[in-house]
């Protein structure tokens, strides 16, 4: 597949009712029960090859009490609603994503690191390997309105491909068309190294603020189906995490 | 005709992290029921068989819930028992005709909100419940069981959902036993039905549930946790 779009983060102040109103406006189904310490996600699967909304919020709420620099970005990007906050690229093979690190001047996080609070778990117990770029430890490069890059060494388990909650009136998601960035296609190639991001990865770029702030998702049988939240940026302006 | 045992509501403060120690523990499954009407508090279920569930909950919402005063009594105690906890008995009638009878015992009325719940495929789950009212205290917060009723609605009960597929889960089969406090003389009066009929023994501390005992195809399985009535933990 080469550099593709893997998955889009939307935040929200309560993924519960965010997942069901998004079942409501798109027909689109959601599968539950993955989660890492205080924050769950809901996963909407959008078809092939493998693409999917995370739809992402804290679930444990006393745990706020202590707060850090990620927890308030979350909790001011959704305290007006949703927000996409995350685009998030895949790709091939280990050498790609090395290139990446390199290219970002970070390192990646391993897929098998042993520290379990570096995982997603699923309501079975089953953590999903990933291998993810820039690394953790820096600030996140979604708060700057910018994605990150995945590797899944085993993509059999893969989050677009696991069964939802079966509802009335569902509709099939056949993939991604397009999504709509801000900024400009000069600032993604620049942060991603590449001449073309937006002929590659299907992106439109409004001139907003940077981030996502729409999907399209084609349906069987049905018109396609688009996706319009804000982006994270619209709340928080991305020149508070500037470097 | 005499109540039967619908549920056991436990109150966490993480319905992910209990949910996924309790299905370790007992071995048994669950699936994720979706979420109050109220859109504060998130729902896991685990079917018990016999028409018996458990049900954890949790507040998972962050902005709902800023007013801590607001927070559920039961959340308060998970939070301050530093685990899961007993928080509420439920039986169940037949009739809503059985279900007014009993909130006229306890000089109550049937609550005229229905509990309800949203599960993820889209449908409301709806129960009535009593006894209810301005004259009567919440049930759950004394250690005593309540009452509910689903009229036509049995076919989608809790207790039948399917749950989440996992690794080395037993098959259960019903509730064996409820280790609750009190005494035995002070719940047949507050039932209106021997205690037996419910298979509840007594420990003597103070009211409330403290364990159950499942059966299940390799035994009884027990789950014991701090019920919520206690004062300190």
């Amino acid at each position: 597949m080469g550099l593709h779009i893997d998955h889009i983060s939307l935040a929200s102040p309560n993924i519960f009712r965010s997942a069901d109103t998004l079942r409501k406006e798109t027909g689109l189904g959601y599968w539950t029960g993955e989660w890492i310490r205080d924050t769950a996600v809901h996963i909407v699967p959008l078809g092939p090859p493998g693409n999917f909304i995370e739809i992402s919020g804290f679930i444990d709420v006393h745990t706020l009490k202590t707060m850090d620099e990620h927890k308030q970005w979350i909790m001011d990007i959704t305290e007006t609603g949703d927000h996409f906050n995350g685009l998030c690229l895949g790709v091939d093979s280990m050498e790609e994503l090395e290139q990446f690190a390199k290219h970002f001047k970070s390192i990646i996080n391993l897929a098998n690191d042993p520290n379990p609070a570096t995982h997603f778990q699923r309501a079975n117990g089953y953590i999903l390997p990933m291998a993810s770029t820039p690394s953790y430890s820096e600030r996140s490069p979604w708060m700057k309105g910018l994605p990150n890059v995945y590797f899944y060494p085993d993509r059999t388990h893969h989050s677009s491909g696991q069964p939802v909650h079966a509802s009335e009136n569902m509709v099939r998601p056949t993939g991604i068309k397009w999504v709509e960035y801000g900024g400009t296609e000069a600032e993604m190639a620049k942060w991603l190294g590449i001449p073309n991001p937006g002929e590659v990865l299907k992106m439109k770029f409004n001139g907003k603020s940077l981030g996502l702030w729409a999907v399209c998702v084609g349906a069987e049988g049905k018109e396609d189906i688009v996706i319009r939240r804000p982006a994270a940026s619209d709340a928080v302006p991305v020149s508070k995490y500037a470097d | 005709m005499a109540a039967v045992l619908d549920h056991i509501h436990m109150g966490s403060a993480n319905v992910y992290t209990s949910s996924f120690k309790m299905m370790n523990e007992m071995k048994i499954g669950y699936y994720d029921g979706g979420f109050m009407s109220s859109i504060t508090v998130g729902h896991r279920a685990f079917p018990l068989g016999g028409g018996n569930y458990i049900e954890v909950e949790a507040l998972i919402d962050p902005f709902a819930t800023t007013d801590e005063a607001k927070w559920p009594w039961w959340y308060k105690k998970a939070l301050q028992a530093k685990t899961e906890v007993f928080s509420g008995l439920c039986l169940r009638v037949d009739t809503m005709e059985e279900l007014r009878d009993i909130a006229k015992r306890h000089g109550g009325i049937v609550n005229t909100r229905p509990a309800s719940r949203i599960r993820p495929d889209g449908p409301q789950v709806v129960s009535f419940s009593a006894p209810g009212g301005p004259n009567v205290r919440n049930p759950w917060e004394t250690g005593m069981p309540n009452w509910y009723c689903f009229e036509d609605r049995l076919y989608c009960h809790p207790s039948g959902q399917p749950c989440v597929p996992a690794y080395g889960l037993v098959e259960p089969k019903g509730v064996a036993w409820l280790e609750m406090g009190g005494t035995e003389e002070n719940m047949a009066k507050w039932l209106g039905q021997p205690p037996s009929t419910l298979n509840m023994r007594f420990n003597g501390k103070a009211n409330g549930l403290y364990a159950i005992g499942i059966n299940t195809d390799v035994g009884v399985v027990e789950l014991r946790r701090p019920a919520a009535t206690q004062d300190s933990f």
